[in-house]
């Protein structure tokens, strides 16, 4: 036993030594914590970006310990630090000669773009968020309206971090359905993909002390090129997402005064593309509805069925609505038909130049819409 | 007494033991970046691609084990000398069967080193980017030649405990593209060029090395009769697995995401969230991703220094010495590429030779014995049931 003292004490102090970590060794306090990355344009310069980072102070938030912990939220739990550069390392770099200590990517939640840089995105602008191992892939990147700057500087009062506020709003939505599970990762992929297409994403604006969903931000490649309100990314959403988008309200049917509100649940989705070509959807609507603004006996099946007809041809207006405006006002294929085509149908897609063709196309879209049940009134 | 504990050992290993010992060979580092390797060959078409390259790989193990098959028990030190030597002149099968040994035994050691540079770049580039590639890779290190010193039924044993362990990533990684994948990055399916099949068939190939490791691990076989039947099962497990990791990652990145990827399978764990308990699973995957890296590269070092010690006639207590004399030569090897454009070179050139080692060697050997009427026998049938 004796004999094999020596080299097993030998081993183990090897391990330990190896295995402490000592190398590159980062206490978790002494680490500038970003949670969230706004990225506008340089306001000084033609080309490049103003970043800015909103970091973090553990020490400061309510029940996560630390000495000072116990005051009220808000103000002071988190910092807001700026950094101008032609690319971001540059401006990352621009930061970290403002902090005491390392950046640390690891819990960046939402990635905020500007409008303006949104519209026109510097070449390769993802790559120093792909090669960091840091950042995950499953963070949301939202368009704000105007300036991200404005966005990220909005204190919350619900939430200490106003970052997670606006994550968990966004969260929610998406849990709703109203807004598309599209996350950073996401991006890159279809961006990869062979119809090189950036899919809609969140479009938020900044208030005083809250954010507000915008609706959607329309891109067309890899620019946006516009953005949709709360109705039109409805119809978005039940097509190409199959979720069921937002609230929706329509005239009474026979000219009765007054709206109906529709709260829609599920979504079923048939898209047929057919040699011609055109695009025929037919999208399934359930759901239920929560307010009746005129005198309608709705316990009749016959005045439901009025009521839903009225639905029908509210979002079937709003679908030639948004048809149209994908067409000629975005030229941007906002169905996702093309990668559609390209793995269903490869022989219709070699057919044709489907960058061009997708804004030429009939795309029809019919509605059909259930309303289940109606809340705790039997009338 | 050395040379009795090598004779005690020969029927050391049971069927299941055998099965887990191929399948956490050929299951290694390989397999993070075998996806982006297939893809970027043959694109969507990995999915029937990597069935044919798991077929060509499934002939060249049934190859194999008909050859061990032929020789029950016995080491491929032992039966080398009976297919090439001649009674008059014993140097002459000596000298061959040297001569043969060493392409293996060098392909097994460049093996363990390949995985356990992979091993040491992945921890690197992914969770401890301050720590010097060194101080990750002379653990992983020691433990491989602590393996290297123990017997082969204590490895076969080790590998049976961890085998649970490195199946847990898989399931995660799988469980998170069944959530995330979309069948519209999958398809279409078009034909490849019949250029771009054969280099897909031969990359996907390259991935399955480290089944050569039967040729000595058979010599230690309970039941060397079931050895094609545990085989194939083993290697059919292996193959679902990576075919499973290949198609999930394609479904969830889409083909041109998944070239550019460092390590598909592993950012395909990254996506994986459980929620309220854990944001991100990428450490604890990679955590369990060692055992996986480790049982590869360790088995492919025990058969090597097996070899070594068997095709030398040296005792039990040479092991010791020549596991701990190549754990430097492992070290050496794993430390030379400067870039990793250098190692991707280095994996392609390996996994090429390893694939022309694993065709031609058993090949050669089974024609020889076919035209000389060489086979042997089983010696310690009777004492199998009391072990």
């Amino acid at each position: 036993m004796r004999k094999k003292l020596l080299p097993i004490s030998i081993v183990g102090l090897i391990f330990c030594l190896m295995s402490t970590g000592c190398w590159g060794q980062q206490e978790i306090d002494k680490r500038t914590m970003i949670v969230a990355l706004a990225i506008d344009k340089n306001p000084e310069e033609e080309d490049g970006i103003e970043l800015t980072m909103q970091v973090a102070i553990p020490q400061k938030i309510v029940g996560g310990g630390g000495e000072s912990g116990g005051g009220g939220g808000g103000d002071g739990v988190t910092e807001i630090f700026s950094g101008r550069g032609t690319h971001l390392s540059e401006a990352v770099e621009e930061i970290q000669k403002q902090t005491n200590y390392p950046l640390f990517f690891g819990h960046t939640q939402t990635l905020l773009v500007g409008e303006e840089v949104a519209r026109s995105l510097p070449a390769e602008f993802y790559d120093y968020l792909r090669r960091n191992p840091e950042l995950r892939r499953r963070l949301w990147p939202i368009v704000v309206q105007g300036k991200a700057k404005n966005a990220i500087q909005v204190k919350t009062q619900l939430e200490q971090i106003p970052t997670l506020y606006l994550r968990d709003m966004i969260d929610t939505n998406v849990k709703r359905g109203r807004l598309p599970d599209i996350s950073l990762g996401d991006i890159y992929v279809r961006r990869g993909n062979v119809p090189y297409q950036v899919p809609a994403l969140h479009y938020i604006g900044a208030k005083d002390k809250t954010f507000e969903v915008m609706g959607l931000a329309i891109y067309k490649g890899e620019n946006m090129v516009g953005s949709l309100g709360q109705e039109l990314s409805s119809i978005l959403l039940n097509v190409v997402d199959e979720k069921p988008g937002w609230a929706i309200s329509t005239d009474c049917p026979d000219g009765a005064k007054g709206e109906v509100s529709l709260w829609p649940m599920k979504v079923k989705r048939e898209i047929e593309i057919s040699d011609d070509p055109a695009v025929d959807m037919r999208l399934h609507i359930k759901g239920r509805l929560i307010e009746r603004g005129c005198k309608l006996d709705l316990s009749e099946l016959a005045v439901t069925n009025q009521v839903e007809k009225a639905f029908i041809e509210k979002y079937e207006k709003l679908a030639q609505t948004l048809v149209k405006k994908a067409q000629t006002e975005f030229h941007s294929d906002v169905f996702d038909l093309r990668q559609r085509i390209y793995a269903y149908q490869h022989d219709l897609y070699e057919k044709y130049d489907w960058n061009e063709k997708i804004n030429e196309i009939p795309i029809r879209i019919q509605y059909d819409v259930t309303i289940e049940r109606m809340g705790l009134e039997a009338k | 007494m050395g040379q009795n504990t090598r004779e005690s050992q020969k029927y050391s290993i049971s069927s299941y033991q055998s099965f887990v010992l191929l399948f956490s060979t050929i299951f290694g580092a390989g397999v993070l970046d075998l996806p982006r390797n297939i893809t970027d060959d043959v694109g969507n078409d990995t999915i029937w691609v990597l069935i044919i390259a798991g077929l060509l790989v499934w002939c060249i193990l049934m190859l194999i084990t008909v050859l061990i098959q032929r020789f029950p028990q016995e080491s491929i030190a032992e039966y080398l000398i009976k297919i090439l030597g001649s009674k008059r002149f014993v140097w002459i099968g000596r000298i061959l069967s040297v001569l043969l040994l060493i392409p293996i035994a060098g392909a097994w050691l460049a093996g363990s080193a390949m995985i356990t540079r992979t091993f040491g770049e992945t921890v690197h580039i992914m969770i401890l980017t301050e720590t010097p590639l060194l101080a990750i890779m002379v653990p992983f290190v020691l433990l491989v030649c602590l393996a290297g010193c123990s017997q082969i039924s204590v490895l076969a044993k080790f590998s049976e405990l961890l085998f649970p362990l490195s199946l847990i990533p898989i399931g995660m990684i799988i469980f998170s593209t069944l959530i995330h994948g979309r069948l519209l990055n999958v398809l279409p399916l078009m034909g490849v060029s019949w250029e771009q099949l054969i280099s897909g068939v031969l990359t996907s190939a390259y991935a399955f090395t480290g089944y050569t490791v039967v040729l000595v691990f058979s010599g230690f076989y309970q039941q060397p009769k079931k050895a094609l039947k545990v085989h194939s099962l083993a290697f059919g497990f292996t193959f679902l697995l990576y075919w499973g990791l290949c198609v999930n990652t394609l479904a969830v990145f889409g083909p041109e995401e998944v070239t550019k990827m460092m390590w598909p399978v592993l950012e395909a764990a990254k996506i994986l969230q459980i929620p309220v308990l854990i944001e991100r699973m990428e450490s604890i995957i990679l955590l369990l991703w060692v055992s996986t890296a480790f049982t590869s590269a360790a088995n492919l070092y025990v058969a090597f220094v097996e070899m070594v010690c068997g095709s030398l006639k040296w005792t039990e207590r040479w092991r010791k010495g020549v596991a701990i004399l190549f754990s430097f030569v492992i070290l050496g090897i794993a430390l030379y590429p400067d870039r990793i454009q250098e190692i991707w070179a280095f994996q392609k050139w390996y996994g090429a030779i390893a694939l022309g080692i694993a065709i031609c060697i058993p090949l050669l050997l089974l024609m020889i014995a076919l035209i000389r009427k060489q086979k042997g026998e089983i010696k310690y049938a009777k004492k199998t049931s009391s072990h």
